[in-house]
């Protein structure tokens, strides 16, 4: 189990830091930073910016992604910001607007 | 894990958390935390800033004030700097709490100016069970009061303690043996009149031998 979970039915306007993983099931505005993975579960609303190692996206997020090892856009996710990362996947059924930088 | 927010050990929230699930805070938190759920601050977990619960659980540090709709509850290693208020408040030996304590069920009114110790034996007599479950407890703080005073004393005026729980170290001391109070006076009362009237005896005496 992931050492940070904001759950579902809460909301967060602010900024939330981690040194591990983050799962986000309910609302954040603000700033999301983890040292580690995040994982914005389907059903999640981010407003913010993320940054983290590895990003895994099933629910909605508006502001811009960076991770430092990749981002994995699945299934029902729904991303309109700019996205910076070494690695990034887009799955069939994942709605995106905006950049990729690739850090080429 | 139904519904539970983690505010896990590397975390850090800066920021207002609202909301109805339960919240579990083991790392820190700086900003208002106002959930229609439960809140537990884990022994790590630190809250510099106002919390409002259904029901509170500390365990760890908490530097603003606790407002519960039902009940709070502080554990051992709990650390508050904050007024308490709420229907229901536990406080367990081996907890540290600076600051107004309120219990009963006119929460809303809280705006009781601090340290007005009168009130607080009024509320906590008007209910009878959790009074009942606070004054076993009781006992094992005041015989911590030598090591922490402050806390013990804010503690002290939860639970219907005498009077003044606030005021200065020695009378509070005093006002422990609460059935020895009135005694007290009274037995001061005699001496000065004993002596005076030693003197007066000793006057009559002598002026009968002159």
């Amino acid at each position: 189990m992931a050492s940070t979970v904001i759950g579902a039915g809460i909301s967060i306007e602010g900024e939330v830091t981690t040194d591990d993983d983050l799962v986000v099931q309910g609302t954040v505005r603000g700033k999301l930073t983890a040292r580690e993975g995040v994982v914005i579960e389907s059903g999640a609303t981010v407003e913010a910016e993320v940054a983290g190692a590895a990003l895994t996206v099933h629910g909605s997020v508006t502001g811009n992604i960076q991770a430092a090892d990749r981002v994995d856009l699945q299934p029902g996710a729904r991303v309109i910001g700019n996205v910076r990362a070494s690695r990034i996947t887009i799955s069939d059924g994942a709605q995106f607007k905006g950049n990729v930088d690739m850090d080429v | 894990m139904a519904n539970i927010t983690v505010i896990g050990r590397g975390s850090t929230v800066r920021g207002n958390i609202r909301g109805t699930s339960q919240l579990e805070v083991e790392g820190h938190v700086e900003g208002d935390i106002i959930l229609e759920g439960d809140v537990t601050i884990e022994e790590h977990g630190t809250v510099g800033a106002n919390i409002q619960a259904h029901s509170v659980i500390v365990r760890g540090a908490v530097k603003g004030n606790i407002t519960s709709d039902d009940s709070v509850r502080l554990e051992a290693g709990a650390r508050v700097l904050g007024d308490l208020s709420a229907p229901r408040i536990v406080i367990i030996p081996g907890a540290l709490v600076c600051g107004y304590v309120q219990s009963g069920t006119a929460v809303g009114s809280a705006v009781q100016p601090r340290r007005s110790s009168a009130k607080v034996p009024v509320r906590v007599e008007a209910k009878a069970p959790p009074r009942a479950e606070m004054m076993p407890r009781a006992e094992v703080p005041r015989a911590e009061i030598p090591r922490n005073e402050a806390p013990a004393r804010a503690a002290a005026s939860t639970r219907a303690a005498p009077p003044p729980p606030r005021v200065v170290p020695a009378p509070a001391a005093r006002t422990n043996g609460a059935s020895s109070q009135a005694a007290a006076p009274a037995r001061k009362a005699p001496p000065p009149p004993v002596v005076p009237a030693l003197k007066r005896a000793k006057g009559a005496v002598a002026s009968k031998i002159r």
